[in-house]
């Protein structure tokens, strides 16, 4: 995501340069109120490890591996200013002494890679782990989500910015004079590389060094000291949950008779045909291809409200456990011995 | 007894292989091949400085001021034929600079400007951008979307894609070399210095120079603790135990940079830290800097003047 010099216009990455100049003295505002003096030297070494936790590769599920930004991270155990100051500074000693990016477009990755990510990672964080004391499993759950969508959301400005390129500098012919892609195909390729591999891995390690932390050294997450049978407590009264939620919500599932109408998108043939006005030709065609167990959640052969009930909650059950068993035979075969 | 596998050479035997990655890198050894990469780079840089070419003889003040203007100037440029020459003449300098040319060529173009080139190359196609077609590659019978993109009836090379995509690769060449040229000619510590002099803040260029220090310590502890690893790991290695491993170490650079941190403060409070800094080398201009500057801004502004009249 370190975009390099060339990618961006003037009237781009200047702006940028706008933006995180001020953010930068009230960072160093803000952590010299907080830290005094020891500032320097903390920030420093945050940097540094900043700079470090870039290099470390992981191995990830399919037997790769790769490497996070660890900007969510860093936010999460230093707050939101360090960490913006920290991975600039990572992001600025990139720059100048590996063309790691570019010299143009340091306020850029910063803003993306700094702010952003950290900003929006850390207050995610802290929504999602809200109140949740010594409830590890909620707070790896943060931060795996804090690091998904902080990811994405800096993949996305970045794409954004690669994106207007071609409609703000360009050639009196319309040749673009910097990235050549306009927004309909940088968004969509920077989403889906960042929605369906980065996001992860960075969610993965995320989630993991919370988890260690959690772990060996609670308090630097603010949490309280946990001896490892509370550990263990903890984390199977988080599992308790997550199954009495399950039931729970099949247990619900038979309000979707009481709901009107049908879900957008997941109209039968006859309500297209009120709709348009004509059965398109493909659909009419692929509509009989295949007959479900279990049509219309219903029991085949009973009729009546309670029958109506038992086929939601039966089909409920039946669905969940499918779907459970297919995750399980999956978890087999793929991630087998890992 | 040969202890050849204790170099930092990764080409030796045991390497701990993921389940189902035969002949991949492993996660020890891509980790490793970076904090080998990034103390080659400090090594190579001290040696080209230790040559004294032309570059590496100008103060680092108006080196930083020349080449940055430089790299401003080649974000500003709208014709081809004005960022050729000047990547030609970051070549002639990395000429008089004594930098080998096939460690220039391959240091700059090797991933930046040849990546920026692969994602750039569909861009030569009217799917992308359109414009006069110069060469046409295939026709279809209709137009088609694919998502938000329009596909249309004959996919051909635009002369608008052509002279984006050159002007892309070539400014990013231009951009990479002169940045090159900059951090193989100067000194951490005089970029710093150098820094200073245009109002950047003491206060960053200490942390950043604090922290490339501490950098290097840092990683020579983690290259130690994967080398141990991987000349303890014998066969595959479970992506599980991988993993613990790996977030026990980002733990222990974790600690190691706060405690470290803490140390330093103290080392400094101890010895009268004042917030002064002071570098040994003290800067002077020379003759040559005063020709250098006349020379560099000069072409800048008829490059420039090219570019916009």
């Amino acid at each position: 995501m370190h975009i390099p010099d060339g990618y961006l216009s003037p009237q781009t990455y200047l702006p940028f340069y706008g933006i995180m100049l001020p953010l930068w003295y009230l960072g160093s505002r803000i952590l010299r109120k907080a830290l005094n003096a020891k500032q320097i030297p903390l920030l420093a070494l945050s940097a540094a490890f900043s700079f470090i936790i870039m290099m470390f590769n992981i191995p990830v599920p399919g037997g790769s591996s790769g490497h996070a930004t660890g900007s969510v991270l860093i936010a999460i155990i230093l707050g939101p200013w360090a960490a913006l100051m920290a991975v600039s500074m990572a992001l600025i000693i990139q720059a100048l002494l590996f063309g790691d990016g570019g010299i143009t477009a340091i306020g850029a990755n910063c803003f993306n890679v700094a702010f952003v990510m950290s900003f929006s990672g850390y207050y995610i964080y802290r929504l999602l782990s809200f109140n949740s004391g010594t409830n590890i499993p909620r707070r790896i759950f943060a931060a795996c989500v804090a690091a998904y969508v902080s990811i994405n959301l800096a993949a996305f400005f970045t794409a954004v910015e690669f994106g207007i390129q071609p409609y703000i500098a360009h050639k009196a012919d319309g040749t673009p004079l910097y990235g050549p892609y306009s927004l309909d195909v940088a968004v969509p390729i920077m989403a889906f590389e960042h929605l369906a591999v980065f996001g992860f891995i960075e969610a993965l390690v995320t989630g993991l060094v919370v988890a260690y932390i959690a772990r060996s050294d609670p308090s630097m997450l603010n949490i309280p000291a946990l001896s490892k049978s509370a550990y263990q407590r903890s984390v199977s009264s988080a599992r308790r949950r997550l199954w009495i939620g399950l039931g729970i919500l099949i247990l619900l599932t038979p309000l979707g008779l009481i709901a009107s109408g049908t879900a957008w998108g997941e109209w039968g043939l006859e309500e297209i045909m009120q709709m348009l006005g004509f059965e398109p030709e493909g659909m009419k065609n692929m509509s009989n291809l295949w007959q479900s167990a279990l049509p219309g959640y219903a029991l085949p052969g009973l009729n009546g409200p309670i029958a109506s009930v038992v086929g939601y909650l039966f089909s409920a059950v039946v669905g969940t456990g499918v779907v459970l068993l297919t995750a399980f035979i999956i978890s087999r075969f793929v991630f087998r011995g890992r | 007894m040969k202890l050849q596998w204790l170099k930092t050479d990764y080409g030796c035997p045991p390497s701990p292989q993921l389940k189902g990655s035969p002949g991949k890198k492993s996660y020890i050894e891509k980790t490793l091949k970076g904090i080998t990469s990034f103390f080659m780079n400090g090594l190579f840089s001290e040696e080209i400085i230790s040559r004294g070419g032309l570059l590496q003889s100008i103060d680092p003040r108006v080196k930083v001021l020349t080449l940055g203007l430089l790299v401003v100037a080649v974000s500003l440029y709208k014709h081809l034929s004005v960022l050729l020459i000047v990547y030609f003449a970051t070549v002639v300098l990395a000429y008089f600079s004594r930098i080998g040319l096939r460690f220039f060529l391959l240091r700059v173009w090797l991933f930046i400007p040849l990546f920026s080139g692969i994602i750039a190359l569909p861009a030569l196609l009217n799917v992308f951008v359109p414009g006069e077609p110069i060469f046409d590659l295939v026709t279809f019978k209709n137009e088609t979307a694919l998502g938000p993109l329009r596909i249309p009836g004959t996919i051909s090379i635009t002369r608008q894609g052509a002279q984006s995509v050159s002007l892309f690769i070539m400014r990013v060449a231009a951009s990479v070399s002169i940045v090159v040229l900059l951090t193989l000619t100067t000194r951490w510590s005089h970029l710093l210095k150098a820094l200073r002099v245009y109002r950047v803040p003491q206060f960053f260029t200490f942390i950043l120079g604090m922290s490339y220090r501490y950098i290097h310590l840092l990683l020579r502890q983690i290259e130690d603790t994967h080398l141990a690893r991987k000349s303890r790991t014998i066969g595959r290695e479970k992506g599980v135990s991988g993993r613990t491993w790996t977030v026990s170490q980002i733990k222990f650079v974790l600690n190691r940079s706060m405690s470290t941190g803490e140390k330093v403060y103290l080392a400094m409070v101890s010895r009268g830290f004042t917030y002064e800094l002071k570098t040994m080398d003290n800067f002077t201009l020379k003759p040559v800097d005063y020709i250098w500057t006349a020379g560099s801004l000069t072409a800048i502004a008829i490059t420039l003047g090219v570019t916009w009249i």
